[in-house]
Formats: structure tokens, sequence, C-alpha cells
């Protein structure tokens, strides 16, 4: 199978408030064709920035997405402005780079 | 700062830590004390030791809680050594932690602190001598 690996892959990963993973996944989905994407849910105690946030757990969304290390920068931002992470509780982005990564693509209609 | 910018965090890395369910607080705890800021945890299942304990693998949890926790690496190794010893993963069984570096990572981070950060950065930069 043709590029079954790829090797420059970046993993992105972001905490959101719960809810915002799925809408971030059918964004990703339809305005920059990323079709393999995983959300879990987890519970989060956030960066203390009052006094009423501290020791306040809250449910969290965890988004999960691999994508070529060229896109990546471009994904990133996207995520996190989509995401409204640049807004106070809209949580964290982080980005690691993966050695290797299954790289299935579904195949062309007319292939 | 304007809307469109992103203010990019590095030098940082990721503590992941899976224990038996009901161990993260205990270790979320340790993690704060040594200057950690936030946590995020989840629910897993696990096998491994549990199962070459024979007998004595019933004492082991199979339900895991998973912590992630980022900080700085001028902190990495404080918190992480903090965090296993609360969670006394030198007992087999126990659980196991490990760190990931980060290429990058963001936030919100509000403005009084990034103001502060540049007048520190200005501070830091030395004056060219005016021709």
């Amino acid at each position: 199978m043709e590029n079954k690996f790829g090797t420059d892959v970046k993993r992105i990963t972001c905490f959101l408030p719960k809810g915002a993973g799925i809408r971030l996944v059918e964004r990703l989905h339809v305005e920059k064709n990323i079709d393999s994407t995983n959300v879990h849910t987890g519970r989060g105690l956030r960066t203390v920035e009052s006094v009423k946030d501290y020791g306040a757990w809250t449910e969290q969304d965890v988004l999960t997405v691999v994508v070529d290390a060229e896109q990546a920068d471009e994904i990133f931002a996207f995520i996190f402005f989509q995401g409204e992470l640049n807004k106070p509780g809209g949580g964290f982005i982080y980005q690691t780079s993966l050695v290797k990564s299954s790289h299935y693509r579904l195949p062309r209609m007319e292939d | 700062m304007s809307l469109r910018e992103i203010t990019v965090l590095s030098d940082i890395a990721l503590i992941t830590c899976i224990v038996q369910r009901g161990l993260a607080d205990t270790i979320i705890g340790a993690a704060r004390e040594a200057g950690a800021q936030g946590a995020t945890v989840h629910f897993a299942r696990g096998m491994g030791v549990r199962e070459r304990l024979g007998i004595l693998g019933v004492a082991v949890e199979v339900e895991k809680e998973v912590v992630d926790i980022v900080v700085s690496k001028e902190q990495v190794e404080r918190v992480f050594e903090r965090m296993y010893l609360a969670g006394n993963l030198d007992t087999p069984g126990m659980g196991i932690m490990y760190i990931t570096p980060l290429d990058k990572a963001a936030t919100y981070i509000p403005p009084e602190v990034l103001k502060k950060f540049a007048a520190d950065e200005d501070a830091k930069t030395p004056k060219k001598n005016k021709a």
C-alpha cells in the first residue's frame, strides 16, 4: 500500500470545555478536510485566574488530531481560534512530534 | 494583543501519569505543591503487571486514571519527582509515568501577564548607545 506510514507527522492535542470537542471535529472535517480525529472526555483543573477557580474541577473534552508536519501550524492556529482558546477558560492546546504514524486515506472514487 | 495573535509557549513538557482509579487527586495535589498550574484527568482501563502478579494481582485496580500535566522544562524534574513519590510508583502495579517534550503550546494569557513579560524582556535587552 502506498503511503502506509507517515514519518513527518505531528499530534495536536487540546483540552476544551465540554461540547467544544465535537463541534471542532465537524469544523475540521468541513473546512480542513480532516476526517480522522479523536475526542474523549475527562475532568480538568484550570490555571487559577481568580479565587473562584481554585480547586474547581470542570468537565472537559480532549481532542486529538494527527496531521502532516507541513499542515500542522495551520491546523494548530485553526483549532486555537475556532475553539476560542484565546479567551479566558477556553482551554489549552499543544503539539508534539511523532516518530511514525499510520496514514490511511480513502481512495478516490475514480481510482 | 490582537485577537488574531497566538502567544506560543515553548520549552515545556507534558507529564503523563497512569495510576489506579482514585489516586489521581493525591498525585495532582503533589504536582501543584511543586508548582504545576493545572491538570486534566480521564479514565482508562489497563493491564500489565496485574496479570503477572498472580493472586496478588487482585490488589491492583483494573480501572485507571490518566493524569496529564503540562509544565515548563525548568519545573519538569521537580514536578515529576514529587508525583512519582506521591503515587508510590516504585511499587509494582501502582502505575507508570513519563515525560513527553512538546514542540509548542498555546492558551489564553491575560494581557497584564503579557505586558509584564514584555517589560521584563525589554529590561533584559541591552540599550543601544545613541550616536
